[in-house]
């Protein structure tokens, strides 16, 4: 799976957008490793990422996971839950980082963001290196602001015609673009959407429209 | 079997349709009723409008996916993030990948991976026809993932052509392609796939994986340098934190 991987925006916009990933590897350590994961979630959890979730329970913008998110996914977790948590700085990364190398769990971590600024934190062992959309690119959205909301969910829940309907609820003041993130939000069932970013996208996108 | 919004509980509210990635949903009028319809080839069952969208109405209706047919189940699949495929005992699009690496020394020195996500992003989708044109003209030159859903389903991973002919119109809203190669044959990979991607009637998240050597560097930034690739600045890095532990050398 590539899902974290291709999101677009300039170095300055991905300065505010990490995503640490925490699993365990089919067949090599993951009997048992629940406990190990579930601490992992504990300490993304601690320095209150903008989003959080297992991609095999969903989002911390689920309905009903809204109110005590991690409690939630804690209930469920399991030996090959991969957690995810979303973070705007890469200080509070290495902060994250820190953490889980002194827990020593053994699971793998990823973080998917800037290489530059994460090589400056942590020794990179292997990496997926993004080499842009390739093909019949004129199939892509007219506004850069539509691309770069749509790539925070490699699953591509985050439907193109959405974000334009909210952003025009927007405008029109209906919503606020704190709510249209939100909604957004709630489509990506991993929880790698950045809600703090798309807000700012949002606000961009309605000076285009 | 598809997906199916009933015109006898839709009142036409509209509220699903912008919730779908690839526009299958419609709006249209018959027998003096206006109602949603869904495109069953544009659909490519991700159920986001049932999931998310929420009818009021409670009228969209998705078909188990034990009571689909074949090309309705590949649909399914290949747009969910969390179902485990019956075929394969995958949950997912792809793999493991890179992500688990340290542990998996799936990819070492002197090799590089390729994770070609086609049909993404921004609901863009996919023909099987599309994805036999890639893998056959990659064939020759790489290894493809024998765990990834594409090889295991789709294409014949000796020759890049599909299993079956009457897959190739299925439309599907993403496909990962994952092979590797050696660092040598790495840069002629990287031209065919730039090459046939003009042939596309779709778009292909390109991806690349490879070691990082004890200096910081990642190994494919020298097949990148031969064919005269910008990198973008942001990748999947793993930090290897995972044990077993793969050693740097």
């Amino acid at each position: 799976m590539t899902h974290t991987l291709h999101r677009m925006g300039t170095y300055e916009e991905l300065k505010e957008d990490f995503i640490v990933l925490v699993m365990s590897a089919r067949g090599f350590n993951d009997k048992g490793a629940a406990p190990k994961l579930a601490e992992a979630l504990k300490i993304i959890n601690k320095y209150n990422p903008v989003n959080t979730g297992d991609m095999t329970q969903g989002s911390m913008y689920r309905a009903g996971f809204r109110i005590k998110p991690v409690e939630k996914l804690l209930e469920g977790v399991h030996d090959r839950s991969i957690f995810h948590g979303v973070f705007t700085d890469i200080e509070t990364v290495k902060k994250v980082i820190d953490d889980l190398k002194a827990a020593d769990l053994g699971m793998s971590v990823v973080i998917s963001g800037l290489y530059d600024e994460v090589k400056k934190i942590t020794r990179p062992h292997t990496v997926n290196i993004s080499l842009g959309i390739w093909g019949k690119t004129e199939l892509l959205p007219k506004y850069e602001e539509v691309l770069k909301i749509c790539t925070m969910c490699g699953h591509q829940f985050v439907s193109r015609h959405l974000v334009m309907k909210l952003a025009q609820d927007v405008k029109r003041g209906r919503i606020t673009a704190e709510e249209a993130a939100e909604v957004m939000a709630a489509c990506c069932s991993c929880g790698i959407f950045n809600p703090v970013r798309a807000v700012k996208l949002v606000k961009q996108l309605i000076q285009k429209i | 079997m598809y997906l199916y919004i009933n015109p006898n509980k839709c009142v036409a509210c509209t509220h699903c349709v912008p919730f779908c990635p690839t526009g299958a949903i419609h709006i249209v009028s018959e027998g003096g009723k206006t109602f949603a319809r869904v495109d069953e080839d544009r659909c490519v069952e991700c159920w986001i409008c049932y999931r998310v969208a929420r009818c009021p109405k409670d009228a969209i209706e998705p078909t188990p996916p034990e009571k689909m047919s074949f090309e309705r189940r590949l649909k399914f699949f290949f747009a969910s993030a969390t179902a485990v495929w019956p075929e394969t005992g995958m949950a997912g699009r792809g793999t493991e990948e890179m992500k688990t690496n340290d542990v998996t020394g799936r990819f070492k020195f002197g090799e590089v991976g390729f994770s070609l996500d086609m049909g993404r992003p921004t609901g863009v989708g996919v023909r099987v026809s599309d994805i036999e044109k890639v893998c056959k003209a990659i064939a020759p030159y790489v290894t493809f993932e024998i765990e990834n859903p594409v090889t295991k389903l789709l294409i014949d991973p000796k020759t890049g052509e599909v299993r079956d002919p009457k897959l190739r119109n299925v439309y599907l809203l993403s496909a990962v392609v994952e092979a590797k190669t050696s660092k040598e044959l790495a840069p002629k990979v990287l031209e065919i796939v730039k090459e046939v991607s003009k042939e596309l009637n779709t778009v292909i998240s390109v991806g690349i994986v490879s070691r990082v050597k004890p200096d910081g560097e990642p190994e494919a930034f020298e097949v990148l340098r031969q064919v005269g690739i910008e990198p973008r600045p942001n990748m999947k890095i793993n930090i290897g934190l995972g044990k077993p532990f793969i050693g740097w050398e």
